[in-house]
């Protein structure tokens, strides 16, 4: 397998049209990192990875090249692809072990027992040793993604394309599985591209992530530079981060949802407004210290994680707050009720 | 049990109409009349020898073979069938599904006709057939052909049902792991279609061990040759031995009592 960088890379423009479909992603990855395509329900993620490995016909416009030669007229079988699907897609009648020499015997075209002694590594790899004659309706949802992962990673692909790898996994099973994807997705040495609409597994998992929204790309990115820049409120809702459009007075304030806000920087015209769910402040009562920016708004949701907790607050200028769970608690957030709002100008980003 | 207590049942449907009760009754009484009298006015005490008697015995062999050989062709002309028929999307599907399906309700002598006009002596492709050395109308290969054609329908209807039941994502997985098209068929598809297959392929057989009527006018009634089972039976009840004929009827029935037990589950369930 050739080193990774971008010469061994991943280059792509993927035109699909069928329906109410109509998808143009342009997609470049090096090899050695991961590249997420995140976006909402419809957007065409899977419809990207199936351009990928050559399921669904690209456009004529369109175009795959990997290590710089051209994919799209190899027919599937002869791509240096490995594919991990949503619900795994095992072969049912074949038992684990089988499942992973599959690919082995016909992409490497190995015999049957060297197929099975390089499969009984893979499923020892993923840790799975003592279910290999296991039949994939008898696995576990976890563990039949193992397979469909081992089975995947067995033909040491030039681009892995993983789809939704931790949506049939049930909420208990997925923090494991996904540390332990993040580990083997490390020894790849090939491209990695990987499809969810989950930002935990966006941000935990990809080097990079490209946003799409029905069948676009909206933004491409660093998770943490989309969180600074979301270029829609969808990349703002997915990261967390509250994205207001307003329009700048030109003396220093900006107008929002029938709300005067003071931003440092004061720009003229339409303005977007970025602000870290941690810099919003909650209170019973109306703030009087130095935040100048304060209204009043209803609390919508609470969803509490670790030590902390995010409250949604609607009104005039809906806004997602970030308060320790602590301060959740001794405020007595419950959805219904009227709270105070407060922003400090330094905590507002204009982009 | 609660015997005494009894709760008025909110959901508790009115007695059954008692006229439709009697008209079921009836017809399924109707139905079984025969059957039983079949088993009721059999010479059982003959029975072993009637089963052993030679021209008995010929026809039994011949009808196994017959059938068999017939199922056989069904099998490698039903499955690229119900393939095609499954699969491709063309324009005239629809026609082609009538037509492969009419034999399920052609009259079997209608059928045993047109074959006669296809490939018999002075049919449409049988002079051809002929120069290549190939003979049907009269031999045992006619009456393979005959069973075939009124069995096929059967086997590919059930083949085709089954391939619409494969989730063809499992496929295309299969081929992101580098089998081809034909690798895929043979190593997944057919695999799991397995139940349909063996269930289209009994019914298939089912149909063929029972056919008279496209045999008789296309093969003909040759004793050894194309005087299968049912033939046989119908020619000694109005011959010289009527309780061979009965007897022989019973190895029949027990064949159909048999297929449907092995299908109940995927036949009589959806019911």
């Amino acid at each position: 397998m050739s080193s990774g960088g971008p010469e061994a890379g991943l280059e792509a423009r993927v035109v699909v049209r069928r329906g109410d479909l109509a998808l143009d992603v342009s997609l470049t990855a090096a090899a050695g990192e991961t590249a997420v395509v995140v976006g909402p329900n419809g957007a065409g993620k899977t419809t990207v990875l199936r351009v990928l490995a050559g399921l669904t016909a690209n456009a004529p416009e369109g175009h795959v090249s990997l290590a710089q030669a051209r994919l799209d007229h190899l027919p599937v079988e002869h791509r240096p692809i490995g594919v991990v699907f949503q619900d795994h897609l095992l072969l049912p009648h074949l038992s684990a072990l089988d499942n992973v020499a599959y690919g082995l015997r016909h992409r490497r075209g190995l015999g049957r027992s060297a197929a099975r002694g390089v499969a009984g590594d893979w499923l020892e790899r993923v840790g799975l040793t003592g279910r290999a004659g296991a039949r994939p309706r008898q696995l576990s949802g976890g563990e039949a993604q193992r397979v469909a992962l081992a089975r995947a990673l067995a033909l040491e692909p030039a681009l892995l394309l993983l789809d939704e790898p931790l949506a049939a996994v049930d909420a208990a099973a997925r923090t494991e599985l996904r540390a332990e994807l993040h580990r083997h997705l490390a020894t790849v040495a090939g491209v990695r591209v990987l499809v969810t609409h989950d930002p935990v597994d966006a941000a935990s998992l990809g080097d990079r992530a490209v946003v799409l929204e029905a069948g676009r790309v909206v933004q491409v990115g660093a998770m943490a530079d989309l969180a600074l820049r979301p270029a829609t409120s969808y990349v703002a809702q997915l990261v967390g981060t509250n994205r207001w459009v307003g329009r700048g007075d030109g003396r220093g304030g900006v107008v929002v949802g029938g709300v005067h806000l003071d931003v440092p920087v004061a720009p003229a015209g339409p303005t977007v407004l970025v602000v870290d769910p941690r810099a919003v402040t909650l209170a019973h009562h109306r703030p009087t210290g130095s935040a100048r920016n304060v209204w009043r708004g209803s609390i919508e949701a609470v969803e509490t994680g670790a030590g902390v907790a995010r409250v949604r607050v609607g009104g005039l200028l809906p806004v997602v707050a970030e308060v320790t769970t602590a301060a959740a608690a001794e405020l007595a957030l419950v959805p219904g009720t009227d709270i105070w709002v407060a922003v400090k100008a330094v905590a507002i980003t204009a982009v | 049990m609660r015997l005494g207590a009894r709760v008025p049942d909110p959901d508790r449907r009115p007695g059954p109409p008692w006229p439709i009760v009697a008209g079921g009754a009836f017809a399924a009484a109707l139905l079984t009349l025969p059957l039983a009298a079949l088993l009721i006015e059999a010479p059982w005490s003959s029975a072993v020898d009637q089963l052993r008697a030679p021209a008995a015995i010929q026809a039994l062999r011949l009808s196994l073979t017959t059938s068999l050989l017939a199922v056989a062709a069904a099998f490698v002309l039903g499955v690229p069938l119900a393939w095609v028929q499954a699969r491709l999307d063309y324009p005239g599907r629809s026609l082609v599904r009538a037509l492969t399906t009419l034999p399920l309700v052609l009259p079997p002598v209608v059928g045993g006709i047109a074959l006669l006009l296809a490939f018999g002596r002075r049919g449409l492709v049988g002079p051809a057939l002929g120069a290549a050395g190939v003979r049907l109308p009269f031999t045992m290969a006619g009456a393979v052909a005959a069973e075939a054609f009124v069995a096929l329908p059967f086997l590919t209807l059930t083949v085709e049902g089954g391939l619409r039941q494969v989730d063809r994502r499992i496929e295309d997985a299969a081929r992101t792991l580098g089998a081809t098209r034909w690798e895929v068929f043979r190593t997944v598809t057919l695999p799991l279609i397995r139940p349909s297959l063996t269930a289209g392929a009994v019914l298939a057989w089912a149909r063929a061990l029972g056919e008279f009527g496209a045999t008789i006018t296309f093969a003909g009634n040759l004793p050894g040759t194309t005087q299968t089972l049912p033939l046989f039976v119908y020619v000694t009840l109005n011959g010289r031995d009527p309780d061979g004929a009965i007897i022989l009827s019973l190895v029949l029935l027990a064949v159909s009592v048999v297929v449907l037990a092995a299908l109940r589950d995927r036949w009589l369930r959806a019911l």
